[in-house]
């Protein structure tokens, strides 16, 4: 069965002018003090994280978006999801 | 530089970055470094930077550092605020939120509004719950009773749950007195309507300026506020102000920021004089200003009006300390030990304290003719009587 990515609860996402900007609230902010700026596509994927998604619900997503490849979509869902365990963003 | 053309620059300055103009302004960089002083002192940094952005003035590394700290500070107050009111709408607790928390939601560019704290109004019957709420999602208090409880999650959230919107010790505090009974209650999370919350806001700011200067800060928020509530039963508005005398104060600061936020910068006398206070008080005023205002208002002569006001300041009324020190509202007997408590505070404890009583001392006649003509304008006097 393929895994279910879920960004951890207490994170949102919200514009600022041209970027997208993530932070912690409620019981997350105790222990999670920093501030991760991403671009359009970032904040796409990311508000899909939110709900949970599989690897390849974000590259399906990704491509009906967004005017890319397959293999750049893929690139950037699997460089993306590593930023996001690196950073214990996700469940 | 001479105060005139500092004076003048920074308003074109503010202008400029609130309304994102290019004036064509330029500085030099120690020009940059003064003016980001004052920004600093009226909480307006962030309006500064979209001015030096606008008008190709260089900004330093460290200012660009300053910015994106404010610009996260406001991302996750905001975010922090939408998340207490989910918590305390799950409670079953209703809550206004107030000053701040309401306003940056009218301008143009939120983050333009900074917020040192996030004020929320609740019942009386519902702070200790409410602060149970918040505990449980991280916050800590850090001190209970008076005007408001107060709560702090590190690094920068200050939440203030208020129990009263204008304290009791001031006149105005009858204007908002049984707000709840007004408040449609279909929804936890509550709204003033757009009139009563405008006549708050002047209200606020006039507490403030009474008690030692409001900054020009507040004519950012009327001009946003007015700029999207364009219907405002000013019937209502302007009746409900005349019988609290805040007619004038209220008028004179429209005019003002109608002028300025419309690229109009030919003042008249007295708005220049209330722009000049405004701009040597900063966000909430200063000792010497509220020395100044609190000596005058004894009506002697300076010396002796200097010392009926220190011992007011060292020895409040009842009702005041009562808000103070929960204890002493039931136990008035307690009055005595709580007046020596304050007095060891003052002598041994607080700097915040022997600065205020220095100010009381450095108050010259000068200054109070500044608070008579202020007086005089404005139509306000006191915010005790």
């Amino acid at each position: 069965m393929n895994k279910i990515y879920k960004i951890k609860e207490g994170f949102v996402v919200r514009k600022i002018g041209d970027s997208y900007v993530v932070v912690a609230v409620g019981k997350r902010s105790k222990d999670f003090h920093g501030v991760i700026t991403l671009n359009e596509t970032g904040a796409f994927l990311f508000e899909k994280l939110i709900e949970g998604r599989t690897k390849e619900d974000l590259i399906k997503d990704l491509l009906a978006e967004y005017d890319v490849t397959e293999e750049n979509a893929n690139k950037d869902v699997d460089n993306f999801l590593n930023n996001l365990i690196k950073g214990d963003l996700i469940l | 530089m001479d105060y005139q053309t500092y004076r003048d620059t920074f308003l074109k300055l503010y202008y400029s970055g609130v309304n994102k103009v290019n004036l064509n302004i330029e500085l030099s960089d120690e020009e940059t470094e003064i003016y980001l002083k004052l920004a600093k002192f009226h909480s307006l940094e962030m309006v500064l930077y979209e001015a030096y952005k606008i008008n190709n003035i260089k900004i330093s590394p460290e200012f660009n550092k300053l910015h994106q700290q404010l610009l996260y500070k406001h991302v996750t107050q905001i975010a922090e605020l939408n998340e207490i009111s989910n918590h305390l709408s799950l409670n079953k607790i209703y809550h206004l939120p107030l000053k701040g928390s309401v306003l940056y939601a009218y301008y143009t560019d939120p983050s333009l509004r900074t917020m040192a704290d996030l004020d929320i109004l609740i019942q009386e019957k519902d702070l200790n719950k409410a602060g149970e709420v918040l505990k449980e999602i991280g916050y800590s208090v850090e001190q209970i009773g008076g005007n408001h409880d107060v709560y702090y999650k590190k690094p920068f959230m200050n939440i203030e749950l208020h129990r009263q919107m204008i304290s009791q010790d001031y006149n105005t505090s009858k204007v908002f007195a049984n707000i709840w009974d007004k408040i449609d209650l279909s929804n936890y999370h509550c709204k003033l309507t757009n009139e009563d919350f405008f006549i708050y806001i002047i209200l606020h700011a006039g507490k403030h300026f009474l008690l030692g200067g409001a900054g020009l800060r507040f004519l950012m928020d009327l001009y946003f506020y007015l700029l999207k509530e364009k219907n405002l039963d000013f019937a209502y508005i302007n009746q409900k102000l005349e019988e609290i005398g805040y007619d004038t104060f209220t008028k004179i600061f429209i005019d003002i920021e109608t002028k300025l936020f419309n690229g109009n910068f030919n003042f008249n006398e007295d708005e220049l004089f209330i722009l000049d206070y405004l701009i040597k008080s900063g966000t909430y005023g200063t000792y010497e200003h509220s020395a100044a205002i609190g000596i005058e208002n004894e009506k002697e002569k300076i010396g002796k009006g200097k010392t009926k006001f220190f011992f007011k300041r060292v020895f409040p009324s009842y009702s005041t300390m009562a808000r103070m020190y929960p204890k002493l509202a039931k136990h008035k007997i307690l009055l005595p030990y709580y007046y020596i408590k304050r007095i060891f505070k003052v002598i041994f404890k607080s700097k915040t304290y022997k600065e205020q009583l220095r100010s009381i001392n450095n108050v010259e006649e000068k200054d109070l003719q500044v608070v008579k003509k202020i007086q005089n304008i404005t139509k306000l006097r006191s915010i005790n009587e």
